[in-house]
């Protein structure tokens, strides 16, 4: 039984150092240190295969997934997954399993940062699970509740060119609403023939948890309730509980329609916005005023606001993490609508200081925990 | 008889190769003489595809911009640059600028961005960010009013571009300001009579002619006002701009027109826009600019690369109708 503040990951971590040269000197050593250090079984057979040679890619892809569960659990996590290690980036590794999706090449997110961009060319349909042997694998070996994580229909269509369902708009309309149209049909095929069968498949395999990745989901922000009406179609009759992620994005434009959504959980990114004041104070926590319109618009969904800052090496103290989920429970009322977790995945921090943050997190929760049940 | 021209509207993608060596720089693992070579080199290249295609003006692909702000927001005094905001409704971050003081210039800072010997030949049309779109987009902590701010940064433009040109006498024909901002709503008075005064005081220091520049909104959030700011033309994203829009807007004489979808992957057919360039050169539009909705940094650089040819072949076969 998880009490209040349940601690989960968001989805991904760096890839296991081990897979950085593999074969190495160093990628053995790697593989022993994190492999003691989280209690990783066997993981001396891994160490040995790296020594001589014998590993396969696929074996050591299992290995980086079992390390990454391991990581969460070593951690203390009461939700976890493997850190997404078999996954290249969640937009290409989901459309790589996508009929008539046809990757075109590199294009820029910031600076010098890229990403691998399809266009939709005909009706999206799933090709080959992108994640079923993937939760298999993690059901089998995790010790704790498992939570999937899953790109959302709409990030896939605002991060895709679409050469298909433009085309079939009528010339004569408005190119607005021609467009709008287009976007429309798009999204319902990702819904209907992409992202709801993985579900399905999902559920029917013995998940109970899904999250639900939805980064662009901001991005037209008069498309919102259009996502809503899409993900309640999504989800309808299937018996799991749902986490909507949504990270780095202007909140306020998911109000009022996120009231109408049939999901159970919001996991939103706030640490980053914060200040490293202590205290429950709203000058100290101004990095969590969002979560007035949670309240304001009496959303019935749980809320996990991000309480570690996944862009920075700096680990929060239990201290500060543990105001954050009281100033949390607070604005909303409620302490058991607060779950703990980390703003976005901590792909991009290095494992001994990921490690550091999760660490930090539970022993926040476990503190938060205290001011209400003194234990 | 209309006349036509083709130029682009905003930058043009970097390869995987310079993307790489950028990416190695910020790991401090290349130099940026390394950056600079391969970045004049895939130039080279593009700016010679476009005088193959027989473009009107030439304009610099901007490979070392990364971001439309990025080279004043650096370069200049009273500036910072902060973190990451979305660029309007896109997939695509750039980074925040801070005014902390009055703005000021230490020197030429276009000259270390454009690279102006490939830029021979032909007239050159230079590329900037619009002054209040900057402003707004940026965070203020200078005690100074948006569109005091925005004239400001007008002024340092004009002298950057009068710097630039005292530098490397590159024969520049067009100045583009980049200019979202203007039709993502209705603008206040005060911020019309910016944007107005920001082209003002471009155009008389600099002696050149103006594009403003407008993409991703309809151009009808700026009618009544844009035809009045003073540019000698007018550009809009015909993705999003219905003909009635462009028709009504007051605008006469000389628009561009964002005719090559930036953001879209699907190359545009000469036959798809004919209504649209026919209807303006019915309206009296005597001089028609075709180019791009903004910049092409939105698709890789083959398809980018389909999209200058087909703004080519859309001028030929305007041209092959009767104009």
């Amino acid at each position: 039984m998880i009490g209040l503040f349940r601690t989960q990951e968001v989805g991904s971590l760096s890839r296991a150092p081990f897979l950085k040269r593999p074969g190495s000197h160093e990628s053995a050593e790697m593989a022993l240190y994190w492999g003691r250090r989280l209690n990783v079984e066997d993981h001396e057979l891994l160490y040995r295969s790296l020594r001589d040679g014998s590993f396969t890619q696929d074996r050591l892809l299992e290995w980086a997934s079992l390390y990454g569960i391991r990581f969460h659990e070593a951690a203390g996590l009461d939700v976890v997954y493997d850190g997404e290690q078999r996954r290249v980036e969640m937009y290409e590794h989901l459309m790589l399993r996508v009929e008539n999706a046809v990757f075109l090449g590199r294009v820029k997110v910031w600076d010098a940062e890229t990403y691998r961009k399809a266009a939709v060319v005909g009706v999206p349909r799933l090709r080959s699970s992108p994640y079923l042997d993937e939760f298999l694998f993690v059901r089998s070996k995790a010790r704790r509740e498992v939570k999937v994580p899953v790109t959302g229909p709409y990030t896939l269509m605002d991060w895709s060119y679409d050469e298909f369902y433009i085309s079939r708009q009528n010339r004569d309309l408005n190119p607005i609403e021609r467009r709008r149209r287009a976007r429309e049909e798009l999204l319902h095929d990702l819904v209907e023939n992409v992202v709801r069968p993985e579900l399905k498949a999902l559920v029917e395999a013995g998940a109970r948890r899904i999250q639900i990745d939805e980064p662009a989901l901001t991005t037209k922000p008069d498309e919102v309730e259009l996502y809503v009406q899409a993900f309640n179609e999504m989800v309808e009759g299937i018996d799991a509980t749902f986490t909507l992620h949504v990270c780095y994005s202007d909140y306020s434009k998911l109000f009022p329609h996120i009231a109408e959504m049939r999901v159970d959980e919001f996991s939103i990114e706030c640490a980053n916005r914060d200040t490293l004041l202590p205290g429950v104070s709203d000058d100290a926590r101004k990095g969590y005023s969002v979560l007035r319109l949670f309240r304001e618009h009496s959303i019935g969904a749980k809320v996990a606001p991000g309480v570690t800052d996944v862009h920075t090496d700096f680990v929060e103290p239990p201290e500060l993490v543990r105001d954050r989920l009281l100033y949390a429970a607070r604005v909303l009322d409620d302490p058991g609508k607060v779950i703990a977790c980390h703003d976005c995945g901590l792909r991009t921090r290095r494992w001994e200081v990921a490690f550091e943050k999760e660490r930090a997190l539970v022993k926040g929760a476990e503190l938060a925990r205290r001011e209400f049940t003194g234990r | 008889m209309t006349e036509v021209l083709v130029h682009l509207s905003g930058n043009l993608p970097r390869s995987e190769e310079l993307f790489g060596v950028l990416r190695r720089y910020g790991r401090g693992k290349a130099t940026w003489e390394e950056v600079r070579s391969v970045a004049l080199a895939e130039t080279s290249r593009w700016v010679q595809l476009e005088q193959e295609l027989g473009f009107d003006y030439l304009t610099d692909p901007m490979l070392l911009w990364h971001d439309h702000f990025r080279p004043f927001a650096e370069s200049w005094s009273g500036l910072e640059v902060d973190g990451l905001a979305r660029w309007f409704d896109n997939n695509l971050f750039y980074r925040v600028p801070v005014f902390r003081e009055r703005p000021s210039s230490p020197g030429d800072v276009l000259s270390e961005y454009v690279f102006a010997e490939v830029l021979r030949g032909r007239g050159v049309k230079l590329i900037l960010p619009e002054p209040l779109t900057m402003v707004m987009l940026s965070h203020r902590i200078v005690q100074i009013g948006p569109e005091e701010l925005a004239v400001e940064v007008a002024r340092l433009l004009a002298e950057e571009v009068v710097r630039f040109i005292e530098v490397t006498g590159l024969s520049v024909e067009l100045l583009q300001l980049s200019a979202p901002y203007l039709v993502t709503k209705r603008l206040s008075p005060a911020e019309v009579d910016a944007v107005a005064e920001s082209v003002k005081v471009l155009k008389r220091r600099t002696g050149l002619r103006v594009q403003l520049h407008t993409f991703f909104y309809p151009l009808g959030n700026a009618t009544g006002w844009i035809e009045d700011a003073g540019a000698d033309v007018v550009g809009f994203d015909a993705t999003v701009t219905s003909q009635d829009d462009v028709l009504n807007s007051g605008l006469r004489g000389e628009v561009a027109v964002g005719i090559v979808d930036s953001r879209s992957s699907r190359v545009e057919r000469p036959g798809e826009v004919m209504g649209l360039l026919r209807a303006l050169a019915d309206a009296g539009f005597n001089r028609i600019h075709l180019t791009t909705t903004t910049d092409l940094e939105y698709v890789p650089p083959d398809v980018a690369r389909s999209k200058l040819i087909a703004l080519r072949e859309i001028k030929a076969t305007f041209l092959g109708q009767g104009g």
